[in-house]
């Protein structure tokens, strides 16, 4: 089907991450036209979900394969046409690993098998070593689309800034959530739950009586934050202060980097914070404060794209973007779009990664470790399967690491199989980083046949470093009509992320509200006079 | 889907602005089934529909329209597309239904023998005539894919129960309180 | 350019509704008045019945009309008394207990459904106990402070028997999820005689009940009914008072931890003077802090003083 994309917008987007979808979304709501346009073939840019095939291509393949600027454009007096994208946000430290053979060797094979059958050699095999799953790349890859492997992976607070959102502006029926089941910490050399609840706190056997009573009455101190209980700790650290209630060395932990996930060096005031947004999530949804969104994360993006869909925004994905059109006043202009055609707007908002070089080179960039491993057992073993967070002090309290597992229940990952995420802020290199905290959860490589070790084994790994863009001045060196949408940060949630959206969208609008509630079906009486052309075939 | 649910039509292509999707009670033998139907919002136009809009498909419509060659020439590549984004348990038996739209327009350019020779060649997938203008034979479609539909779920493993404890935020619950409030 | 929005005003919204409602009413009263036309024909009339079914889905308290269909079923089961196994009548009642499912799932907490779907049960020649067994848990983990499920499950249990092992877990389970429950509490109390074993263990459980909040009553009030038990030693006793000295360090203002002391002193000052002393001291905190119920503690406080005085 070939349709020619119209010559006019209000705003045109460029980029399918988070930002930039909610900006999408809140635009086409209040009645813009917006085309929303993107160079690669699916959505989410760096916040996308990829398969076990698409992130096997993600380190070969160029991330920002940008297209030369179109020779054949018509410009006007004065304007100047410029390339579209930059590489100064690629990931970067990048190396992927399996650590499970490609198939299986002949010699597995018993003797009984008949033929090519590969499923029974298989199931032979799997008796012969038990109740483990043998798994081979091969195996895995048949089941590549049951991947859903985020490079941003991303958790939401139960009462945060994004499901509230969602619900508000009823984005929320076009995806579906499971709760964090679980919140563990690293204490004594072992995996340990943290007792969130009320309910774990009494169920939770490992917990005294008396730390049982010290916690909840911490954890109320907390919520009722009373002016006299932390006058004292303005300028301490929140461990400071839990030292100072006499508290045990548990209870301190259980509350220092789980619930009010913070490090030696948190400022008392924001601990507390910390510690009010937890608990003021939790039980909403379930035992903990947390939401993972099904699917992966990369189903948010595509969320608010529909949303912008159904309210008018033209969508077009795979396209040959062949530069921005700015004119003599470096105000934003147009869109070359395939050889020829010049698409105008009004406004232009861009991924970070889509901005043109001269917009982008003072841009302070840090950068987040993050490590991807498919394993085949979860680092804690139980009889339900969970969804897992995991606070790891790393470097005795001063960082934390983020761990999150993902079982087949998320729809991330096929049946045996769990996805485990971790990230940090970066100081040396990935692998570096999240060395202290994989050599203590998973299988070390070397086989030491003597020891048996009940954790689970590493079958994949990729590491890599994520840029992040959300500390720097994004309107620096960027004309009045163009707006940069940062990639992901290395926050749990993407609440900051929201109120970057509502930014750009207030600079362009402001005094609009921001993505009022959209009617459900019934309430819309249908069909009304329109001028709308239909378009040619 | 207008005038399945609405019994309206326009002559519009996006007749309505923030409709998008519907949902319709429909009698199957003696079991009521409420379809949620799922408009593309125009996202095909530029074959631009993200894997999520797949998620959980019991069933799919394909239409095309029968003055238009293009639109069913593209069906393989939307069914192809259908089945690889959606990733169904058995791709063979996913209930499709095909819809050739427009049968009150003049001239025909797909005949009636040639979409239901495409049909039978993909395991008989049912054939419906329509004209959404008239109201013609667009219940009857409905109707038969929910047939299918819920046939497939009785057989197959029960689909609904793939991921139990799914949270959708739609039907967000006040908090439990665990004050011992009474419980009349 | 897009074509226009068009949602419906809430003023539109609410005439609808009224139009569904004159509807909704004209059909009650219709069905209402068919019931009491046809209520004494034998054989039954079926469309009244299938009215008052329509009417009870949406409306389950009205007696009148469960009473209308147990008097049908006793009709039906008049008749075929003499036959063996009936397949009509099985077939008829497995139809009431639908009915009773489809009215509970809108409202779980309608008397007369429960009763209903009881008694059709004691009436039934093969009645499957242990699907109802199966179907009461589940209605528990949505709601277990339902009271009508509870007892239900109660009911079952005396027709099945139990096993105590299975009860008690499901019992620990249910407070773990959320012991802020009396009839969770209440429940566990009817399981068993306690021997001087169990007790270490509900003792252990109500501690970890009061600790993780004193303000919790339906643990107190288990607590209680613990101690009422005559296998609670005077050691036992000591080392409780003991613990709950230091909650009431950490809690000094809940006037639970102090009642709950009272109860301990109570009976350890039987055998112990030294613990009358203590126990003047605790209501004398308790008139201060619970004024309300100042009247009782007075009373306790004399009684208290009286008892020091015969030793005297």
């Amino acid at each position: 089907m070939d349709y020619e994309l119209p010559t006019e917008f209000d705003i045109i987007i460029v980029g399918t991450g988070i930002v930039e979808s909610i900006v999408s979304a809140a635009a086409s709501r209040i009645g813009k036209t917006v085309l929303h346009i993107d160079s690669q073939d699916y959505y989410g840019g760096f916040w996308a979900s990829f398969n076990l095939e698409q992130i096997d291509k993600l380190c070969e393949r160029n991330q920002n394969a940008n297209v030369d600027i179109s020779a054949d454009v018509q410009l006007n007096e004065g304007e100047r046409l410029i390339q579209i994208g930059n590489n100064n946000f690629d990931l970067k430290n990048t190396s992927q690993k399996w650590s499970i053979p490609e198939k299986l060797e002949l010699k597995d094979v018993s003797e009984n098998v008949e033929g090519d059958n590969c499923d029974v050699t298989e199931t032979e095999a799997d008796n012969g070593t038990g109740t483990e799953e043998v798994w081979t790349q091969e195996k895995l890859m048949r089941e590549s689309r049951k991947f859903n492997i985020d490079i941003a992976p991303k958790i939401q607070f139960a009462r945060g800034d994004f499901v509230e959102l969602l619900i508000s502006s009823n984005i929320a029926r076009y995806s579906e959530y499971r709760s964090v089941s679980r919140v563990l910490t690293w204490l004594n050399g072992e995996l340990e739950v943290v007792p969130c609840s009320r309910s774990d706190v009494f169920s939770n056997p490992k917990v005294s009586v008396i730390e049982k009573r010290m916690l909840m009455k911490l954890l109320g101190a907390c919520m009722d934050s009373e002016e006299n209980e932390f006058k004292d700790y303005k300028i301490k650290t929140f461990h400071t202060y839990l030292n100072d209630k006499r508290l045990t060395d548990n209870v301190i932990h259980y509350v220092l980097y789980a619930i009010a996930m913070s490090t030696v060096d948190t400022p008392c005031s924001e601990g507390v914070e910390n510690i009010k947004r937890f608990l003021n999530s939790l039980g909403r949804f379930g035992k903990t404060p947390f939401l993972y969104s099904m699917y992966g994360s990369g189903e948010l993006s595509q969320a608010f794209c529909r949303l912008s869909a159904v309210f008018g925004g033209v969508y077009a994905l795979n396209q040959n973007l062949g530069g921005f059109v700015f004119d003599a006043e470096n105000k934003f202009k147009g869109l070359v779009c395939g050889k020829q055609q010049v698409i105008k707007a009004s406004h232009l908002v861009m991924g970070i990664e889509k901005s043109p070089e001269e917009f982008v080179k003072s841009v302070e960039v840090s950068y987040i470790s993050r490590g991807i491993f498919i394993t085949n057992g979860s680092v804690k073993g139980s009889e339900k399967e969970h969804l897992t967070l995991l606070f790891y002090p790393l470097k005795g309290g001063r960082e934390l690491c983020n761990v999150i597992e993902l079982g087949t229940l998320t729809g991330t990952c096929p049946k045996g199989i769990y996805i485990v995420h971790m990230f940090t802020k970066q100081i040396n290199t990935p692998k570096e980083d999240l060395e202290e905290c994989v050599s203590k959860l998973f299988q070390s490589e070397k086989e030491d046949s003597d020891v048996k070790d009940a954790r689970p084994q590493v079958l994949w790994s990729f590491y890599y470093s994520a840029p992040d863009t959300n500390t720097a001045n994004l309107r620096k060196d960027v004309p009045e009509n163009a707006f940069l949408c940062p990639g992901p940060d290395c926050d749990l949630d993407i609440d900051y992320s929201i109120k970057k959206a509502k930014e750009i969208f207030n600079s362009m609008y402001p005094d609009v509200e921001f993505l009022p509630r959209a009617p459900d079906p019934e309430e819309i009486i249908i069909g009304d006079g329109s001028d709308e052309q239909i378009p040619k075939k | 889907m207008n005038q399945y649910v609405n019994k309206k039509f326009s002559n519009q292509y996006k007749a309505t602005i923030g409709a998008d999707f519907l949902t319709k009670e429909v009698q199957v033998d003696d079991r009521t089934v409420t379809m949620q139907i799922w408009d593309t919002a125009g996202q095909e136009r530029f074959q631009s529909l993200g894997v999520a809009f797949y998620r959980g498909a019991d069933c799919c419509v394909l239409v095309f329209d029968v003055t238009a060659p293009n639109t069913f020439k593209s069906l393989d590549s939307w069914r192809d597309e259908f089945l690889i984004q959606a990733s169904p348990r058995e791709p063979e038996n996913f209930p499709f239904v095909l819809l050739g739209n427009k049968v009150d327009l003049e001239p025909r350019a797909i005949s009636t023998k040639k979409a239901q020779q495409w049909c039978q060649t993909k395991n008989n997938i049912p054939y419906f005539e329509t004209s959404a203008k008239e109201a013609l034979n667009v219940e009857q479609a409905f109707k038969s894919i929910a047939r299918n539909a819920l046939s497939q779920q009785a057989q197959a493993v029960d689909l609904y129960n793939e991921f139990p404890d799914q949270i959708k935020l739609t039907n967000t619950a006040k908090s439990n309180n665990s004050g011992d409030s009474c419980a009349c | 350019m897009h074509g226009r929005l068009k949602v419906r005003s809430t003023e539109e919204q609410k005439l609808l509704k009224q139009k569904e409602q004159q509807k909704k009413l004209r059909a009650y009263k219709y069905a209402m008045n068919q019931v009491a036309a046809t209520r004494k024909e034998i054989p039954f009339n079926k469309d009244s019945l299938m009215l008052c079914a329509q009417v009870l889905s949406v409306n389950p308290d009205v007696y009148t009309l469960w009473n209308y269909r147990k008097e049908v079923v006793l009709q039906q089961l008049e008749m075929s008394k003499d036959e063996e196994v009936d397949d009509a009548l099985v077939s008829f009642l497995e139809n009431e207990i639908k009915l009773t499912e489809q009215c509970l799932l809108d409202n779980p907490k309608s008397y007369s459904s429960w009763h209903h779907r009881y008694w059709i049960l004691q009436r039934h020649p093969k009645p499957n106990w242990q699907q109802e067994f199966s179907l009461i848990t589940k209605y528990l983990t949505f709601d277990d402070r339902n009271f009508h499920c509870w007892d239900y499950r109660r009911l079952i249990i005396n027709k099945i028997g139990i096993s105590l092992c299975n009860e008690l877990n499901f019992s620990t389970e249910r407070l773990n999820i959320n012991f802020s429950n009396y009839s969770s509490w209440h429940y566990r109390s009817t399981l068993r005689k306690l021997d001087s074993e169990c007790l270490e263990e509900e003792l252990e459980l109500v501690q970890n009940a009061v600790f993780t909040d004193p303000n919790d009553s339906s643990a107190w009030f288990y607590l209680r009914w613990i101690l009422s038990d005559r296998n609670v030693t005077n050691e036992k006793r000591e080392e409780l008072l003991e613990s709950l000295t230091q909650l009431l360090d950490m809690d000094p203002d809940c006037k639970w931890i102090l009642m709950a002391k009272c109860w301990l002193t109570g009976s350890l000052s039987l055998t112990d003077n030294h613990f009358a002393e203590k126990r003047i001291m605790d209501y004398k905190k308790l008139k201060e802090l619970d004024p309300l119920r100042k009247g009782q503690y007075s009373d306790y406080l004399e009684c208290a003083k009286k008892a020091i005085g015969t030793e005297k």
